[in-house]
């Protein structure tokens, strides 16, 4: 299973105010509060561990079939300027984030990490609606599959199902997007 | 007005500037989703709830927070928040 998540900094930056009174208590512990008051860099550090908690949170409603929202009983460790740990009901995941000045964008995967692909679109503009048909014109060229077999249907927990030629596929899909970035990533199972 | 009516009204108002899907947000009714209807990006789903406390001076724990996913759950929330004030 795999889950990922994408932040545009400059959307970000314009449309979310970390410092608003209240808004780390409702996202992160204690622990995590110490990692942002000592880094110096603050904002990228609030963003980076809310993707890191996004990308598990995906994972974990793929593997219990639930959704919720309490981002705060999601824990994150950080071990280096990429890698990190979260932790939720006891169980760690391991996540891998990019960070740059246009984005951060984490990722995490269970039992399929050698073959997690991970592809990253820049719009000029705000993503709205229909971005499918980017992520089914790339799987096309990447699977070597005929493109208009390929469907991509979310499911009622809001989990993207890949399928060729109406038969769902043994692939994990995780779709992001944030202001003008979409990003997905992919494993086949065999 | 009925009580609910005017909560999901004020409700609308509440998640107007966040919202990314102008006719669900139009449509709005207690079985929009704040998520998959009305696209709010989920670090503005944490403004809104923070915004729902500071106009009805109520504390939303983690709890229930966790349900406060739609239209519905958040209007049950804010309504046991108010009771109990």
């Amino acid at each position: 299973m795999i889950g990922n998540d994408i932040v545009d900094i400059e959307f970000t930056l314009k449309n979310s105010d970390w410092t608003r009174r209240g808004f780390l208590d409702k996202i992160f512990n204690d622990h995590e509060q110490e990692i942002i008051a000592d880094s110096s860099e603050s904002f990228k550090t609030v963003w980076r561990l809310w993707s890191m908690k996004e990308a598990v949170y995906k994972l974990y409603v793929r593997s219990v079939n639930e959704r919720s929202f309490y981002p705060s009983s999601i824990a994150c460790r950080l071990l280096s300027d990429e890698k990190g740990i979260v932790t939720i009901e006891g169980r760690d995941y391991g996540t891998t984030s990019i960070c740059c000045e246009e984005y951060i964008f984490s990722s995490t995967s269970l039992d399929v990490s050698e073959k997690v692909k991970h592809q990253v679109v820049n719009f000029e503009t705000p993503v709205k609606k229909d971005y499918y048909s980017i992520i089914k014109d790339q799987l096309s060229v990447d699977l070597d599959w005929n493109r208009n077999q390929i469907d991509i249907i979310k499911t009622e927990l809001g989990i993207p199902e890949l399928y060729f030629d109406n038969i769902k596929q043994d692939v994990y899909l995780s779709i992001t997007h944030h202001g003008k970035y979409l990003a997905f990533s992919y494993a086949t199972l065999h | 007005m009925s009580d609910k009516v005017k909560l999901i009204d004020d409700l609308k108002e509440i998640v107007k500037p966040y919202i990314q899907d102008q006719e669900a947000f139009d449509n709005i009714s207690e079985a929009t989703d704040f998520i998959n209807d009305l696209k709010i990006n989920s670090a503005n789903l944490v403004d809104v709830v923070l915004d729902i406390e500071d106009k009805y001076d109520i504390e939303i724990d983690n709890d229930s927070m966790d349900k406060m996913l739609n239209v519905k759950a958040s209007l049950e929330v804010i309504q046991e928040k108010l009771a109990s004030k």
